[in-house]
């Protein structure tokens, strides 16, 4: 299905270029979030919500 | 522009949020709520049984149906994000919002184009293109009123007094951001006249282009935003964190980049080409992993409270809420697969997804935000907790009656539509077969609807009670905010979250490139048709005829796509090619068959019969549920603006010449004599017939499948 479909697809680069794209901005948003050094940036920014001092 | 913070303790700032909008925006959202509702009630009957269409125009199902999904949309949903994102985005950003000015331009501007589409969709000002209807000046409208809340609210992000921006915020820019993107977009038209306009878009480029939109108009406008309110509120109603940061920021990224390119779902097995097709689809089931990944992190968060899900109804509204969601995007990608949508299409299984997300999630997410907010804002306790559980369980023993019985009716009706017999016919040839199969459910949805709609209501009651109760409004509140904005050194998504500027640039980045990836080569659309094949235009006539079609809403119960398979093919004949529609400006695929595809209806029935169809159905088709157009038969038709009309669509490039445009009143009258001479013949008496509406529609009517020579050639040969 995969040939039949690029067949039909003029642009065959830029459904390249967007899978890399994807597959790369994936991956570094993946792993920028899993460091290690940003759990307690992210506890923190967890309770952002909760840190209101107003009461309301 | 002032700020109202004074100073306070040391490195302490005391600021003032504007919750005076809030309170507005809650208060429009409970009553179009209702509205919205109610035409959606009303419209359930109409299905039910025609004569709820009561034979007026403005009040009849075709022009009822685009408002209801307006309304639920535009005025309901998008009230209850305007006011919880303006009460959030306050308290995340420790500021407020940048002007009370803009922010009431923002509400009564948006109040305006809700009742100018209240006003302008019953009368049948349309362009056809699903929860896009509105004619042009409103479109500007919608543009310039979110430029004014886009202002606003990144006026305030420049000015907010936390340096990081939370998930919620982040969701609110992308939503911000992709609405304008699409709206602009899709609503690119020439003005013919104060408040009728052509799409420059034609067939398979408008469809392209109206689906990418109304699909994000979905994920844009009933996901992102309500994803943002759920990453306040959940945490809010439960007093817990949010269940992992890390998980949203996966969450949101994955989710702005491949929504956008999941439209072409809504056109699966039509004559749009396979490959973005096949596209479409994919990417649909790829959103099951960041749809879920939204969802676990939401319901997670109630871990170490899931008490407070018997006890407290905002957690009981806003624990369902996300629990739908997940329901609605496990079923959407579901949906999105070629084989499950040849079932499903056209059918009310859709209809039952869609309401599945729009009164279990929107709706009760809603719900439970108004409940927790209105207490806080009026300062005072809710009248009554045990009215509000009485609410939710009413609530959702409407959705479930609905969703239920529109989910055994679509699966009945797709499965006898493609029931075809060891002889190789049709089981169900009859069209009416099928609906009749289904009416009963038809009554059990408007049950659900009306119970539903009586929850509501308790709310509403509930509500006016609790502020009837509170105190005398007293100033707004104060809230402590730092004094210093942190200025410390960050890395990573941490510094993006800082710069709001470059989050935004890379958030139209994401939406983007489906986009371009997607359109760019549809808009090429010349080497897509085939010569031989192309259509030729509408004769003024019938395209007065179009116009009539769209005015009344058919395309709401009506297809003209014959689908690439069987069963649509031996029920309605050859399957639909790419030219027939590449003069149709707007398209008119439809999206829904509460009665037969109409793509090869042309010459199938005599003039008379249409004639006497329109003026009331059941006397050519005794079970028909559509309503009666009797206004058709005694309306003159309008063509001082004919040739306008002609002109403008020649400039779009549909090949009419210049004699055609200049005489195109005169071409019109000519063959409206002979279809009227056609009824006279039958029987038909009216002294003025070749003026009235009805000959126009008749003469679009009998054009359909007939405008290309592969169409004459077939009609002429027997086939349909």
């Amino acid at each position: 299905m995969k040939q039949e479909v690029l067949s039909q697809f003029p642009h065959v680069g830029l459904v390249v270029a967007a899978m890399f794209l994807f597959i790369a901005v994936f991956t570094g948003i993946a792993l920028w979030a899993w460091r290690r050094s940003a759990r307690a940036h992210y506890e923190r920014m967890a309770r952002l919500p909760l840190d209101e001092r107003s009461g309301r | 522009m002032a700020r109202d913070a004074t100073s306070g303790a040391a490195g302490v700032l005391e600021e003032r949020y504007d919750d005076r909008i809030v309170r507005m925006f809650l208060a429009a959202t409970m009553l179009w709520g209702i509205v919205a509702y109610l035409v959606g009630l009303l419209a359930a009957l109409q299905l039910a049984d025609w004569k709820f269409n009561f034979s007026i125009p403005w009040l009849t199902f075709s022009r009822i149906r685009p408002l209801h999904t307006n309304a639920a949309i535009f005025a309901f949903a998008g009230n209850a994000i305007f006011a919880g994102i303006y009460h959030s985005t306050q308290r995340l950003l420790k500021t407020r919002m940048f002007s009370d000015l803009l922010g009431r331009l923002h509400f009564w501007g948006w109040q305006a184009i809700i009742v100018a589409a209240a006003v302008t969709l019953p009368l049948g000002f349309t362009q056809s293109k699903e929860y896009a209807e509105l004619e042009w000046p409103i479109d500007v409208a919608i543009a310039v009123v979110w430029v004014i809340f886009a202002v606003n609210f990144f006026a305030t992000l420049a000015r907010r007094r936390e340096k990081h921006i939370y998930v919620a915020i982040w969701f609110y820019i992308a939503t911000i951001i992709t609405v304008a993107v699409l709206h602009i977009f899709n609503s690119i038209e020439i003005p013919v006249s104060a408040l009728k306009s052509y799409p420059v878009y034609a067939g398979i480029q408008d469809a392209l282009v109206q689906w990418w939109y109304g699909h994000n108009a979905v994920a844009f406008f009933l996901t992102t935003p309500f994803l943002g309110l759920m990453y306040y509120y959940v945490p809010k109603s439960v007093n817990r964190p949010i269940y992992s940061y890390r998980l949203s920021i996966v969450h949101f990224w994955a989710l702005i980049f491949i929504y956008i390119w999941a439209g072409p779902h809504h056109l699966l097995n039509t004559a749009l080409p396979d490959w973005a097709q096949t596209l479409g689809m994919v990417f649909s089931v790829m959103l099951w992993a960041p749809s879920w990944g939204g969802m676990i992190n939401g319901l997670l968060t109630l871990r170490g409270a899931w008490d407070r899900l018997r006890s407290d109804p905002i957690v009981k509204f806003l624990a369902t809420a996300v629990t739908f969601y997940g329901m609605s995007t496990f079923e959407g990608p579901l949906l999105s697969i070629k084989a499950v949508n040849s079932v499903a299409h056209y059918t009310d299984w859709i209809i039952g997804h869609v309401h599945g997300g729009t009164l279990g999630w929107n709706s009760f997410l809603t719900f439970g935000m108004i409940y927790y907010l209105v207490p806080k804002l009026w300062r005072t306790e809710l009248h009554s907790r045990r009215l509000a559980e009485t609410h939710f369980w009413i609530g959702l023993f409407g959705i479930l009656l609905y969703y239920i019985s529109m989910w055994a009716s679509g699966l009945t009706q797709g499965l006898m539509w493609r029931a075809i017999g060891a002889d190789g016919r049709l089981v169900y040839p009859d069209f009416v077969e099928t609906v009749l199969r289904i009416k009963p459910l038809f009554w059990v949805r408007a049950l659900g609807g009306a119970l539903f709609i009586v929850g509501a209501m308790l709310m509403v009651w509930n509500v006016v009670r609790t502020i009837r109760s509170a105190p005398a409004p007293e100033d707004e509140p104060v809230a402590a905010v730092p004094g210093v904005v942190d200025a410390g050194e960050d890395r990573g998504h941490r510094k993006l979250e800082g710069m709001v500027g470059v989050f935004a640039t890379l958030a139209f980045i994401a939406i983007a490139v489906g986009s371009v990836i997607e359109i760019v080569p549809v808009l090429s659309l010349q080497k897509y048709i085939r010569p031989e094949r192309a259509a030729r235009p509408w004769t003024p006539l019938e395209l007065a005829g179009r116009d009539i079609y769209i005015r009344e809403g058919c395309y709401v119960c009506h297809s003209q796509m014959v689908r690439k398979l069987a069963s649509d093919v031996v029920r309605f004949g050859d399957a639909s090619t790419i030219e027939e529609s590449m003069y149709d400006h707007p398209f008119q695929w439809g999206s829904k068959r509460t009665g037969p595809d109409l793509a090869r209806v042309g010459r199938k029935y005599p003039d008379l019969w249409h004639y006497r169809h329109m003026r009331n159905p059941r006397d050519v088709v005794p079970q028909s549920i559509m309503p009666s157009y009797p206004w058709l038969l005694t309306r003159n038709l309008d063509t001082r603006t004919l040739r306008r009309r002609l002109s403008v669509l020649k400039r779009l490039g549909v090949p009419y010449d210049d004699r055609t445009v200049a005489e195109g009143e005169r071409i019109a009258a000519e063959q409206a004599r002979g279809i009227a001479e056609s009824l006279r013949s039958a029987g038909v008496d009216d002294e003025h017939l070749e003026n009235r509406e009805i000959v126009a529609l008749i003469a679009y009517l009998q054009a359909l499948g007939r405008n290309t020579s592969r169409g004459e050639t077939a009609a002429a040969a027997g086939g349909r």
